[in-house]
């Protein structure tokens, strides 16, 4: 597994590895150290004391020291410019390297949407425009209870499976992938559960396929691009797609293509939101959080969803901190749980508050959080995302906000929120919130499976809980400036905090 | 005359000369330990998937700086060594 982070955003260009980044800090201060050890060579004179009379002994080798002593500061001084030569590199090639992964970034999303929209029209000529209507139908129940039996024993807190089966059928919209015709086609002559098999069987065969980056990469790109097939499959002519699209009037966007999902399953009863209530199960004194490993450590990983930490002082103002967990039930008819399918959906749909956000609302309520209390909140998952509409609601004071493996690419979150986002880039999940939009996260990435293969008994093995809290440790040692200061604003919360008292939520969804 | 260095003004002279000495030879110590130091700092490569021309180039950078400290380290050893050998031979004029 690979210990190496890029890191890259948080208002700026540079995107490098921590290691990059590291070397790039070393060679400023050996440049610095350079510098003095010339500055000294340069105040000595070697050869002055054997101008003294009587030293004329002496003078052979005090000369020989003195042309010592000048080639060091020479070579000193070239050393220096070479240090701060290769500082500049680094630095600039980070710069042109993130400018080359946004410009790419861009391009290759509206290359997708452009071959979206023109893969609709012609799907949509040739008749084949009813394929995704039979892929959502046949997949309602077949492939999100595959995903979610494959996925739920072994991955605590994935997003979902109908949204990831929303981006296996972005992908097979873009690339033809034979899971769509699969799922469509078995949805047409044979029985869900038949699908479900299908599905299932697929899944087995690909499950390395999802963990790979140019896979998730691939997702992430497509999945804002379901929209502009839809746009074209009606026969909008690209221009016109483009105009309605994200980068145009931004009528078009994930946003839309989900909803439209959650509105097709509704028919049958699938992604219904209901109320929901939440109360304290358990309450304990505790201290405040330091650094990114602490915190992802505290993310409730039980019956309990949410995590309120309270810290006090004397004539003070509360301030606190809020850990959210990942989704808990992956079927797509709501149950008791309110993290699970439905929420997420519903989060990545247009409008609405998921019953996730409005249980995690109750619990901020319940612990005394007002609109003016300063507020750090970390997520994993589905809580990141549910974290990431906390800081873009404006509801809150969010001082600083941290996700983990979290699907909210797409979330508006202001830029002036201090937000580190942590992603794994053979984690599928995230991916499946989009392309980064708007916000400008410092955006942390690693691929956990690099030198080994993933295990193959796990649906996503990198989206595991565990996978990000060792990142997290990894990132509380990475020497990178961006993340420094991230989490120095993030203890600043519990600065001068006389007491800590921890408060577990546990929230329910009820008819 | 009386005897003794405080009445020899070359003996004060070469007394004086060799306590100056030992300053620059300590000039020259504490050069070279923070030298050593510094040297520490020098990365020794990129662990990482970075590769391409910017790599190569970035590694060569580093074996040129690596060179130069090597160099500028012997230069300051080798002062070092030619001032202790010119308090040597003040030793010898005054012996």
């Amino acid at each position: 597994m690979s210990d190496d982070l890029l890191v890259g955003g948080g208002g700026a260009i540079a995107v490098a590895t921590v290691a990059l980044f590291d070397q790039v800090a070393r060679l400023e201060r050996l440049e610095s150290s350079l510098e003095e050890c010339a500055r000294i060579l340069g105040a000595m004179d070697a050869v002055a004391v054997s101008r003294l009379p009587g030293t004329a002994s002496c003078r052979p080798a005090l000369e020989q020291a003195g042309r010592g002593v000048d080639d060091a500061r020479a070579l000193l001084g070239l050393a220096a410019v070479r240090s701060a030569h290769l500082a500049s590199g680094l630095r600039l090639s980070a710069k042109v390297y993130g400018a080359g992964e946004s410009a790419l970034a861009a391009f290759s999303e509206r290359l997708a949407g452009d071959f979206a929209a023109g893969l609709g029209f012609l799907a949509a000529r040739l008749g084949l425009l009813v394929a995704p209507g039979l892929l959502l139908a046949g997949s309602r129940v077949a492939v999100p209870f595959t995903i979610a039996r494959t996925v739920a024993g072994t991955v605590a807190g994935t997003i979902g499976s109908t949204v990831a089966n929303t981006a296996a059928g972005t992908v097979a919209s873009t690339a033809a992938n034979t899971m769509a015709n699969t799922v469509a086609s078995h949805a047409t002559r044979r029985s869900p559960g038949a699908g479900a098999d299908a599905a299932e069987r697929w899944l087995a065969g690909h499950k390395a396929m999802l963990s790979d980056p140019r896979f998730v990469q691939l997702a992430r790109v497509s999945i804002v691009s379901l929209d502009e097939f839809g746009a074209g499959a009606v026969g909008l002519p690209v221009p016109v797609v483009r105009l309605l699209g994200e980068d145009g009037l931004g009528l078009l966007g994930l946003d839309t293509t989900v909803g439209a999902v959650a509105v097709g399953a509704s028919v049958v009863g699938a992604f219904r939101e209901t109320g929901v209530r939440t109360a304290p199960v358990a309450t304990a004194p505790s201290t405040p959080a330091e650094g990114f490993a602490d915190r992802a450590a505290r993310v409730p990983s039980g019956s309990a969803q949410v995590r309120v930490d309270r810290y006090s002082a004397p004539g003070q103002q509360d301030r606190f901190e809020v850990y959210l967990g990942g989704t808990a039930d992956f079927s797509p008819m709501s149950g008791k749980e309110p993290f699970d399918l439905t929420s997420n959906i519903t989060a990545l749909s247009a409008g609405g508050q998921s019953g996730a956000y409005r249980a995690v609302e109750d619990a901020l309520g319940q612990a005394g959080v007002g609109p003016h209390s300063p507020l750090v909140v970390t997520g994993y998952s589905q809580g990141g995302l549910v974290a990431a509409q906390l800081a873009a609601s404006g509801d809150y004071d969010v001082r600083g906000l941290y996700t983990l493996g979290a699907p909210s690419g797409q979330v508006d979150v202001p830029r002036d929120v201090q937000w580190v986002a942590v992603e794994h880039t053979d984690d599928l999940v995230p991916a499946l919130g989009g392309t980064w939009a708007t916000a400008d996260p410092v955006l942390v990435r690693r691929k956990v499976f690099s030198d080994v293969a993933p295990p193959p008994e796990l649906a996503l093995p990198a989206h595991a809980a565990e996978q990000y809290r060792a990142t997290a440790t990894l990132i509380d040692a990475a020497n990178e400036s961006r993340l420094r200061e991230a989490g120095a604003a993030f203890d600043l919360v519990g600065r001068g905090a006389e007491s800590v008292e921890s408060t577990w939520y546990r929230a329910s969804r009820v008819p | 005359m009386p005897q003794g260095s405080d009445s020899d003004p070359w003996a004060l002279t070469v007394m004086i000369a060799r306590s100056l000495l030992e300053e620059q030879g300590a000039a020259l110590s504490l050069v070279r330990a923070r030298l050593d130091r510094a040297r520490a700092l020098a990365p020794t490569g990129a662990e990482s998937e970075w590769a391409g021309p910017a790599r190569r180039l970035y590694d060569a950078g580093l074996d040129e700086l690596h060179r130069s400290l090597s160099s500028a380290q012997a230069s300051v050893e080798a002062a070092l060594a030619d001032t202790r050998r010119a308090i040597d031979s003040l030793s010898g004029h005054v012996g």
